[in-house]
């Protein structure tokens, strides 16, 4: 069965994008990328002098797209400029758009956040918004051309899940571009109610990156991400208040001796 | 002559015909290395342009390189 998974022009085989940040070492990263079956790969931009190199070069070595983000930007300004420098530096359009509000809950600033994006988009980017659990905004943040959504389940690194799913299910109804379930990610069942909900993708970081053995975490969100596929594609049954048997009454017989 | 320009958040004072690949090689970062990005003065400078790209007066330079995020 063809089930095909597009960002913009770009057809991907794997519905689980892998955060590069948190993992204890470089030789660990890369043993829950091969994991995770990943194809794309979120990276950051930071001064020279703060970084070590390699990460780039193992990533190109998997056979996987980088997706430079703008984190740690307060200001669309600021979250153009490093889109900028992530297009120079990685040599690809695509941007992981982040512009957040404050420090303590990392949320979107929704308002910089549609400013950036509509910019971004004018100077030919493909555009990947993190954005609020908010299906206005997602629409709004469509209109303006970004090329997906990508609603947080709950705060970046919390691990708290999907908080909000009737949210995330709105965030589904609201867009025709792909929905991809970001930050909030804890385990593997979180990736797969994301994807029940609707969510054409998962991204995850922490979770992965942070478990006691990252390897087999990227192997559970991974076929979890493809579990949870399979169930929205097959349908699940609606929920209901009391039961019903699903063993017929005809023929039951009768065993009361009064 | 030289001229005080801020590369990375800190004050260097450079001789007034230096570039940007100057700057970069302070950290060892040559253009050809792949992975790394510079703005001068919030714009973004093309790898091939920085040996052309003058450093005036006050200039405030960044560079960049891709490392690991979420």
């Amino acid at each position: 069965m063809s089930d095909e998974f597009l960002i913009g022009e770009r057809r991907l085989a794997s519905r689980l994008i892998l955060g590069s940040g948190g993992f204890r070492s470089l030789d660990r990263f890369s043993a829950a990328l091969a994991a995770s079956g990943s194809d794309v790969v979120t990276v950051a931009l930071r001064r020279v002098e703060t970084t070590e190199g390699g990460l780039y070069e193992a990533i190109g070595a998997a056979g996987c797209q980088t997706l430079p983000n703008t984190a740690g930007c307060y200001t669309a300004r600021d979250a153009v400029l490093t889109a900028q420098l992530g297009r120079e530096a990685l040599e690809t359009d695509w941007v992981k758009l982040e512009v957040i509000g404050d420090d303590r809950t990392l949320l979107p600033d929704a308002v910089e956040l549609l400013a950036a994006a509509e910019q971004l988009v004018a100077d030919g980017f493909v555009v990947l918004p993190y954005t609020n659990d908010d299906p206005i905004l997602a629409r709004r943040l469509e209109s303006v051309g970004c090329a997906a959504v990508m609603p947080l389940g709950s705060p970046i690194g919390s691990g708290l899940g999907i908080r909000n799913p009737h949210a995330i299910a709105l965030v589904r109804e609201a867009v025709s571009v792909p929905v991809v379930l970001d930050a909030g990610i804890g385990t593997a069942s979180d990736a797969a109610l994301a994807m029940e909900l609707g969510c054409d993708a998962v991204l995850a970081a922490t979770a992965i990156a942070k478990a006691d053995d990252e390897t087999m975490m990227a192997r559970a969100i991974a076929e979890a991400v493809s579990a949870g596929r399979k169930a929205r594609l097959a349908g699940r049954i609606p929920k209901r208040l009391y039961a019903d048997p699903s063993t017929t009454d005809v023929g039951t017989p009768e065993l009361s001796s009064t | 002559m030289s001229v005080n320009v801020s590369i990375n958040g800190t004050s260097h004072s450079l001789s007034e015909d230096s570039t940007l690949a100057d700057a970069a090689s302070l950290f060892g970062v040559t253009p050809g290395e792949s992975g790394i990005a510079a703005a001068v003065n919030g714009r973004v400078v093309p790898r091939r342009n920085w040996t052309s790209t003058p450093l005036g007066n006050g200039a405030i330079v960044e560079v960049v390189r891709a490392t690991a995020g979420g």
